[in-house]
């Protein structure tokens, strides 16, 4: 992939350039990183820390939020999907005409279930 | 951003189909397949003027037409007119006490049958005793 081959050389070039960093320097530096880890992960929102995972500290983990991140709106859309679905199919109930399919085949014709007497009946066979 | 694009066609794939059917609309009696229309020709004559949702209900009765047995398919015939003569109210309290007796054990369902075979009796006699005798005679 260009992108990993990109990357790669970009990584070498500043282990390259490392190298020659003064000492004094290169201390600054890394005082200066280990404080910046220190406070990664203060102001970040609670939904990029439960997306990010395992915590803050190494830059490993770092590239694994990103690569986790990347994903969201994917899986938010899915889980939107998966909602608006079964409430769709969940409002809907049974498949149009099916009660009454089964109703006008059914061996009690309608004006039974219209009937009052047999409507009252009905109420009471339920208590 | 490529994640974000895929996601949003990914949505708009997956609801399409609700948006599609929502937006349906009535169908004329002449665009049915011609086995719809031999089913449902007890209501051909009203057919174009029912609402959208009761059109969808007939059809679906007419969808599971086939699968049924002749006796079965004999009733929905002769009680397919009568249904969509009946105002929606009525149709749902019918479908609601049907679902109801369905929900009932099968020794109270028979014994619903029996009360309304007795019911039927019993108006029968009423109507036999309070109509005029055929032979009686014209004075």
């Amino acid at each position: 992939m260009n992108e990993e081959r990109v990357a790669d050389s970009i990584r070498r070039y500043l282990d390259l350039c490392a190298q020659r960093i003064e000492p004094v320097v290169a201390e600054r530096l890394r005082r200066a990183r280990t404080e910046a880890l220190a406070h990664y992960g203060e102001g970040r929102s609670v939904l990029r820390l439960a997306v990010a995972g395992h915590g803050t500290g190494s830059p490993g983990q770092g590239a694994h939020a990103w690569g986790t991140r990347r994903w969201v709106p994917l899986l938010l859309a899915l889980a939107v999907a998966i909602g608006v679905s079964y409430w769709h199919y969940s409002e809907q109930g049974p498949e149009p005409g099916e009660i009454d399919a089964l109703l006008l085949a059914d061996d009690l014709p309608v004006g039974a279930y219209l009937d009052h007497r047999f409507d009252a009946w009905l109420k009471r066979a339920q208590q | 951003m490529a994640e974000a694009r895929a996601a949003i066609i990914f949505l708009l794939l997956l609801l399409a189909p609700l948006a599609a059917k929502a937006g349906a609309g009535q169908t004329n009696w002449l665009q049915l397949p011609p086995e719809q229309r031999q089913i449902l020709a007890p209501v051909a004559s009203q057919w174009d003027r029912f609402p959208e949702a009761q059109q969808n209900k007939l059809l679906g009765v007419a969808k599971r037409y086939p699968k049924m047995t002749p006796e079965q398919q004999q009733r929905i015939r002769s009680q397919l007119e009568e249904w969509a003569r009946l105002t929606p109210e009525q149709r749902d309290r019918a479908r609601q006490n049907y679902q109801n007796l369905k929900q009932l054990p099968p020794e109270k369902r028979k014994e619903a049958r029996e009360l309304w075979k007795d019911y039927r009796q019993f108006e029968a006699d009423e109507a036999s005793t309070a109509a005029p005798p055929r032979s009686a005679p014209v004075q």
